[in-house]
């Protein structure tokens, strides 16, 4: 089997983050936090040590500061809804600016949201060069700002960190969506120009479905409203979640196996190292680009950007039939709209969706060719 | 040598306490962890209370 569908989830994961799995499964484990025995401060032990790998990996300087949730999805509904309530506390009805490359995991919420009259929005399109326009960014001021660092589709960014930072002196909360970016490249918060970096466990940290996290830059300039409420194993008399991170944003048991598998997944990063992880998925993205441009019955959008999936279809066959094609030749994609239906929208694939190729720290030149000669023949 | 409770929110700012100990050699001052009543502690015995406090204090560890 050939897996080029790590921008889903990826696979394989590190045999460490295997091993830590079965660990679990087998040895008895306590709920962290709450009881004081030794298999409650062994859990507590455990999150601590995902807290601080997950903190070295995206430039945090207090472990406190990430917050483990179930997954991307929930870090970007708790922080894009948190930070709205936060807004509406301060008296602000706030204004979120946002782009056509966004996953639905940011588009739904503020969609949600600005139906029930929650917040205002505006949707940017790049401008020629790909990026949004700095100026127009500026001069709507706006309260809210949600990026995503890599396109789920083409790997599209934008470089915008300096007028970020501006937004941010001006009182403005930046929200990354670092789902796939975190693990594949150097990603963080101060490096983006963001306040909040939300990721997930599973795909370039290579852990399991189940946990993520969302990394908070100490000077935010207020922390999301809870959107959970419930047991923290902390400030039990208190009406309200606890006022500190990460208690005011962790309610209920946490996934302890998923939560171990993802700081195994981040330790193995940073043994490997982000970078050789970076420079290994933009050769093999750039792999895939040159073998597709030399055969003509394709065509890829924005094979420019070179970290990141590659889009692409056939002239001739729908994508669910190049797909189904290639899974019968035991290659594994994505044919669709990869839940990104501006981002599909904007490159003209709105009406067929498109093929996704995704390479993973683990794929190799030899899947690269493999794939690239199947395709050939179809 | 002076035994006292810190007492911390949570668990997790327990175990930074811990760490921060650990990371300074100081980890033998830590004589438990754990539960204490409604709020996780860290118990220590240490030479001089206010410098153990002072240390975790500057470290962010918070207490209540």
């Amino acid at each position: 089997m050939i897996y080029l569908d790590n921008a889903a989830t990826s696979y394989p994961k590190p045999p460490s983050v295997y091993r830590e799995l079965v660990r679990h499964i087998t040895a008895p484990m306590g709920n962290p936090g709450r009881s004081g025995h030794r298999l409650s401060r062994e859990a507590a032990g455990l999150i601590y040590q995902t807290r601080e790998v997950l903190a070295r990996l995206c430039g945090v300087k207090d472990p406190t500061g990430i917050v483990l949730t179930s997954g991307a999805t929930a870090s970007l509904n708790m922080a894009i809804h948190g930070i709205c309530r936060g807004f509406h506390r301060r008296g602000i009805l706030p204004l979120a600016v946002t782009d056509v490359f966004e996953h639905n995991s940011v588009l739904r919420p503020l969609f949600a949201l600005e139906r029930e009259g929650s917040l205002r929005l505006k949707i940017l399109s790049p401008e020629e060069d790909g990026n949004l326009s700095a100026g127009h960014l500026l001069s709507l001021d706006p309260q809210m700002v949600i990026l995503t660092c890599r396109s789920n589709v083409t790997g599209h960014h934008f470089p915008l960190r300096e007028t970020l930072e501006t937004l941010r002196r001006r009182g403005c909360v930046v929200i990354a969506d670092g789902a796939q970016a975190v693990g594949s490249e150097p990603c963080s918060p101060e490096a983006f120009g963001a306040d909040i970096l939300c990721a997930p466990g599973h795909k370039g940290l290579m852990g399991i479905m189940g946990a993520g996290f969302l990394a908070l830059r100490p000077d935010c300039p207020f922390l999301p409203e809870p959107l959970f409420s419930g047991g923290s194993g902390s400030a039990s008399f208190e009406e309200e979640m606890p006022p500190f991170l990460p208690d005011r944003l962790e309610a209920g048991t946490p996934p302890l196996a998923a939560i171990a598998a993802m700081g195994m997944g981040a330790s193995f990063v940073l043994q490997k190292g982000i970078e050789t992880i970076a420079h290994g998925e933009r050769e093999m993205k750039r792999l895939l680009a040159e073998g597709l441009s030399a055969l003509p019955q394709y065509r890829m959008y924005e094979p420019e950007y070179q970290a990141g999936p590659l889009l692409f279809n056939h002239r001739r066959l729908t994508p669910e039939a190049l797909a189904d094609a290639l899974e019968k030749e035991g290659v594994l994609v994505r044919a669709g709209y990869h839940c990104a239906p501006l981002a599909h929208r904007y490159l003209g694939t709105e009406e067929t969706g498109a093929v996704r190729l995704s390479p993973g720290a683990f794929t190799t030149r030899n899947q690269i060719q493999i794939t690239l000669s199947v395709l050939g023949k179809l | 040598m002076e035994t006292f409770i810190v007492r911390c929110p949570s668990v997790t700012y327990a175990q930074k306490g811990q760490k921060v100990l650990e990371e300074r050699g100081l980890r033998s001052r830590l004589t438990r962890i754990g539960t204490h009543g409604c709020s996780w502690g860290l118990e220590i015995s240490a030479p001089d209370r206010s410098e153990t406090l002072r240390i975790l204090e500057a470290a962010g560890v918070i207490f209540v």
